[in-house]
């Protein structure tokens, strides 16, 4: 499945009110012909736009664009933040946010600036429908990794879930025949955190550069397996059946209050390059559409089930080693 | 919730302290010479690496204290407190004492990298509130899993193992905090980093006085 068209990067950062500004765009998938028309705008707020005066083709993938910028902008601030969209009758339009900044001296001719930036027809844009990836900086192909990555941290937490549920039953209502299902549940959920952590570390490398870069996020996961993998130690460690319940049941509860904050409360407010995290927007509002939308939740749901019916399996076998041995 | 015994419990911990002050003495020799022993090899630590040097000593020195923190108590022990008095009320008293000695343990490895380095820090207020609010933190932690560590077959080695992961959140801030007084980092997210650590250790605590019950009851 390819991805769709995209604005991988452009060679300028800033231009000022009054003056020409010619911006070399790169185009992700881009297949312009020599005799293509391809349109270029600078789009501020919802409808003020700035046609480029010129596109030219530099090769089947850049194009040249050029602006000449009005001598007020149609805001009071010193600096505005414009999209860059370039279009084509073809291939659609495509967009790049907050491509540069504009800047201006004067910023009390605000009404100037409007009546400079509204065009008389607003122009026609519009997405190609065809079934491809959403284009998205910085991921472009690794998008695919969203397929597995996600799906096993979600059934991670199920299962993590499900077991310091069975534990609060255990302490509450000494249902002490439980515990085999709390240790079933988290031997499969450490391995589908494990497994998740392995698939983000392959994501990260080739979106990232790193196989780990001490993100928050990837920092927090880990200290999130690593303390249910020390709930195993815990299991071993003690002998007597029944302190060994009460003790890995307290610590499975003491262990999931902690994962709490680390996985979705402090990555969120601190700095950090993972979706969802550190100011950076949540994966699946915006950078999905429907084509991976069509396959992402029916994996998570997938996956939920795959790997509970692993713990269930798990559990059954634990259960007959346990029968075996009795006898 | 019995504030008198409570406050009684307090002050008998600090006195059961202070009269095995040479067991917990040997913590602070070890917090002590493991300095001694880093800095021999290098003698001149960058900004940085004396600011982690100074956590990972503090880390091991809060785990070997928390191996210590039952190991007294035998079974009778705690028959006896169960039938006086209620777990959390033990585990609170714990944990201010804890906090005490932690703050004992983190002046001394603050002094005496100082002594055999330099001294790289730059805020002291800053300085302090981050060492007395991690070890608040980490005796939050350290005497819930010391706990459950105690009631198992090998105390010393389960209490290190369950601990450790769970410590490394406080690492994490701590040592930030701390970087900020030493003018390592961007100081505007001092507070936030703090209402954290706050948070963890509201959320270590609270989880500690609901679950110490179950972990108490033999």
């Amino acid at each position: 499945m390819p991805l769709r068209q995209g604005i991988v990067s452009i060679d300028k950062l800033r231009c000022d009110a009054g003056e020409v500004c010619d911006i070399a765009i790169k185009i992700y998938h881009g297949a312009y012909d020599e005799d293509e028309k391809i349109e270029a705008y600078l789009k501020f707020d919802t409808s003020y736009y700035v046609a480029a005066t010129e596109v030219k083709m530099i090769s089947h993938n850049e194009v040249l664009a050029s602006f000449k910028i009005p001598d007020y902008l149609p805001s009071s601030s010193e600096a505005i933040y414009p999209s860059l969209l370039v279009s084509t009758e073809a291939d659609g339009a495509i967009i790049l946010p907050r491509a540069l900044s504009l800047a201006q001296d004067s910023v009390t001719r605000a009404d100037l600036g409007v009546a400079l930036w509204s065009i008389k027809e607003k122009p026609e844009l519009f997405a190609k429908d065809y079934f491809a990836y959403p284009y998205r900086n910085i991921l472009v192909e690794t998008l695919r990794c969203l397929y597995y990555h996600v799906p096993m941290w979600f059934s991670m937490m199920l299962l993590f879930g499900i077991s310091a549920w069975h534990s609060l039953m255990i302490l509450l209502r000494k249902e002490w025949n439980r515990s085999d299902r709390v240790y079933a549940m988290n031997a499969v959920g450490l391995l589908l955190g494990i497994l998740g952590i392995i698939t983000g570390m392959v994501w990260a490398h080739n979106a990232w550069g790193k196989f780990w870069s001490w993100d928050i996020k990837q920092t927090t996961s880990a200290i999130c397996l690593f303390m249910y993998a020390a709930y195993f130690f815990l299991y071993a460690g003690v002998r007597d059946e029944m302190q060994k319940i009460r003790l890995t049941s307290a610590y499975n509860l003491f262990c999931f209050a902690m994962m709490i904050p680390l996985l979705f409360l402090i990555p969120r407010m601190m700095d950090s390059l993972h979706p969802g995290n550190g100011g950076n927007p949540a994966f699946a509002q915006d950078d999905l559409d429907n084509t991976m939308r069509l396959v992402f939740y029916p994996a998570v749901v997938g996956y939920m089930l795959l790997s509970y019916w692993i713990a269930q399996v798990y559990y059954r076998v634990i259960r007959l080693h346990r029968a075996t041995l009795d006898r | 919730m019995n504030w008198t015994r409570q406050w009684i419990l307090i002050k008998y911990d600090f006195l059961l302290d202070f009269r095995h002050r040479f067991s917990i003495g040997s913590v602070v020799l070890y917090a002590v010479f493991s300095v001694f022993l880093c800095l021999i090899g290098y003698q001149d630590p960058e900004l940085e690496a004396w600011n982690l040097l100074y956590w990972i000593l503090l880390s091991f020195s809060a785990v070997i204290w928390s191996i210590n923190v039952y190991a007294k108590e035998t079974a009778e022990h705690r028959l006896y407190y169960f039938q006086l008095v209620r777990p959390q009320e033990l585990w609170l008293a714990k944990w201010i004492s804890g906090t005490a000695f932690l703050m004992i343990i983190a002046a001394m490895l603050c002094l005496s990298l100082m002594a055999l380095s330099y001294d790289p820090v730059v805020d002291w207020p800053r300085q302090i509130a981050a060492m007395a609010l991690s070890a608040l933190a980490l005796a939050a932690i350290l005497s819930f899993t010391s706990a459950i560590g105690s009631l198992s077959d090998s105390p010393a080695v389960v209490s290190s193992i369950i601990s450790l992961p769970l410590i490394l959140p406080v690492l994490l801030l701590g040592q930030y905090l701390t970087g900020v007084a030493m003018d390592l980092r961007d100081p505007s997210a001092y507070m936030q980093y703090m209402m954290y650590l706050a948070a963890i250790t509201v959320i270590s605590s609270g989880a500690a006085i609901v679950l110490i019950n179950f972990v108490w009851k033999n």
